[in-house]
């Protein structure tokens, strides 16, 4: 019995151990029927073979190197802790509060003055920061101070939880949220107090603040809104490249009323009308809720739950920061739990323009379906 | 889910990874590093480059793991993420470099000291279409199966299928000084 010619195709993959059994099998008949077709299969085998001399690949990276870049601290360290604090991505140092940053048997016995925020990596969320606690953030994160001041820290930035009331930055650059009170941030370089603002600092030229509203004093300066102090001086600020930005960019009506804490869906349209490109931060600030923030008429809206398989198709890798090209439009859908769906929304946007230049405009349009 | 799959140990420790385990990450790490680097430096032909995204690998893989479910072989995951990172490395590298028409290796990916066979192994790799380039490198270098390969690139099997055959045919031609005669005609 003649069995079937193989075509190129299944020849190749029988030669390259890829067939099952079945077909293997039947390639092995055909071969055996055929000599042409066995001379032809031995050659492709030959060439098959030379790639055992395939040059060794160089050494990858030290596992070090990638852990710090991944956030994770150092195996070395005892399970629990390791766990916790690979998983939070930050090392929370010693000191009085150290105590109440281990994962602990038993229930804390008091609250801790700060938490960080986000559900993208387990065991990080809640996670508490007492007085005197220190966050290192290895990647974009954000903490909450007594329930009421929101601090998104870059990647790279070290801050001591003061008090409710303080906070110190020893490196790097935040952005803060700060509700009318007082409030101060104290530096290296100099002391930053707040009544009831955003803005951010960033130490790590110098003392640099700029001021999206409200007022600060840094020093002797006061710094009102759009304004930045740098080397002493306080200017117009701008848009500076690589800075957080927060803008309020909608206030709509959501379309439909749905029960108290039901979780819908709600669809962003991110349009870049400005001339230079626009960044906005990636995944570790999109789970944070940092990115763009909700407000409904019950209050600040849970924006934690980004559907990623929608995110991605929408074009977004979950993994980087979203950067939006002249005049490009682009959709993020976002599951969120609704205090309240019925009445004025207010959304805005945290962003860092990628370009010296200002970016005109941006316009995001909601959908709760 | 792929017939007959079980779990094993490799995916238990991505598992472990997804729970936050810095110990089953540096265990994995340990595991794939080097499967991958080689995966990466063929696709990209270049060493540094491929050191980057090894480490751009392995901290997407650390980020996502909470997401991932066991219903699939970790090392085709992994694969599949680190074949992203190469393609978003390809599309930066497009737009940084429109003007040339293929990147040169860097010093340090081909060394003098090789013996021929080995640089005319990996020229021949290198001047492989993309597609081509990855299909033959899962085969041939990293034993994956035909569906894994389909899985990675996002592709049907017949789809692989056809490129490995362009693939070795294409290698076969470049390489042909350096195959074996076949015995009958040696003799």
């Amino acid at each position: 019995v003649n069995a079937p010619r193989p075509d190129p195709e299944t020849l190749t993959a029988h030669a390259l151990g890829l067939l099952a059994s079945a077909e293997r099998a039947a390639v092995d008949a055909a071969l055996a029927a055929d000599p042409a077709l066995a001379a032809e299969h031995a050659e492709i085998a030959r060439h098959l073979a030379l790639y055992e001399e395939f040059p060794a690949p160089p050494e990858p990276p030290a596992f070090s190197r990638v852990a710090a870049t991944a956030g994770v601290t150092h195996a070395a360290w005892p399970p629990y802790w390791a766990r916790w604090s690979a998983a939070a991505a930050v090392f929370l140092l010693a000191g009085a509060g150290a105590a109440m940053l281990l994962p602990s048997r038993e229930p804390e016995r008091r609250e801790p003055l700060a938490v960080l925020v986000g559900d993208h990596v387990p065991g990080r969320e809640g996670a508490g920061v007492a007085a005197g606690g220190r966050v290192e953030a290895l990647v974009p994160l954000e903490l909450r101070i007594a329930g009421r001041v929101r601090v998104v820290l870059d990647g790279g930035a070290g801050l001591t939880v003061v008090s409710a009331d303080e906070v110190r930055l020893e490196r790097g650059r935040a952005y803060f949220e700060v509700p009318p009170g007082a409030f101060r941030v104290s530096t290296p370089r100099g002391d930053v107090a707040v009544l009831g603002t955003t803005f951010e600092v960033d130490v790590r030229t110098g003392l640099a603040v700029t001021v999206d509203e409200g007022r600060v004093r840094a020093g002797k300066s006061v710094v009102g809104a759009g304004e930045r102090l740098a080397d002493g001086k306080v200017a117009p600020a701008g848009e500076i490249a690589g800075a957080f930005f927060r803008r309020p960019v909608l206030s709509v009506e959501a379309p439909k009323a749905v029960e108290p804490g039901a979780s819908v869906h709600v669809s962003l349209v991110l349009e870049n009308r400005g001339p230079t490109p626009l960044e906005v931060p990636g995944p570790e600030t999109v789970a944070t809720g940092a990115l763009l923030s909700l407000t409904g008429p019950g209050g600040q809206v849970e924006t934690r739950g980004l559907d990623f398989a929608q995110a991605l198709s929408g074009g977004f890798d979950p993994l980087r920061p979203i950067v939006l090209g002249s005049r490009e439009r682009r959709v993020v859908v976002f599951r969120v739990q609704v205090p309240s769906s019925a009445g004025s929304w207010r959304l805005s946007a945290l962003y860092r323009p990628q370009g010296e230049a200002a970016v005109a405009s941006e316009s995001v349009s909601l959908e709760v379906r | 889910v792929p017939e007959g799959f079980k779990p094993g140990p490799e995916e238990t420790l991505l598992v472990e990874v997804g729970r936050g385990d810095a110990r089953a990450f540096e265990a994995l790490y340990r595991r794939f590093a080097r499967p991958l680097m080689a995966f990466l430096t063929t696709l990209t032909g270049d060493a540094t480059e491929a050191q980057d995204l090894v480490q751009e690998t392995f901290v997407r893989v650390w980020r996502a793991a909470p997401r991932w479910e066991a219903r699939g072989r970790a090392s085709t995951w992994l694969f599949t993420v680190a074949r992203h990172a190469a393609s978003n490395w390809r599309d930066q590298r497009r737009v940084r470099q429109t003007a040339v028409a293929r990147a040169e290796p860097r010093p340090g990916t081909t060394s003098v000291e090789r013996t021929e066979l080995p640089a005319a192994l990996e020229r021949s790799v290198q001047d492989l279409s993309e597609p081509l380039r990855t299909a033959f490198v899962l085969a041939r270098l990293h034993g994956r199966t035909l569906a894994e390969i389909a899985e990675i690139e996002g592709t049907a099997e017949g789809t692989v299928k056809s490129r490995l055959a362009a693939a070795e045919a294409a290698l076969r031609k470049a390489l042909a000084r350096h195959v074996p005669p076949h015995p009958k005609a040696a003799s």
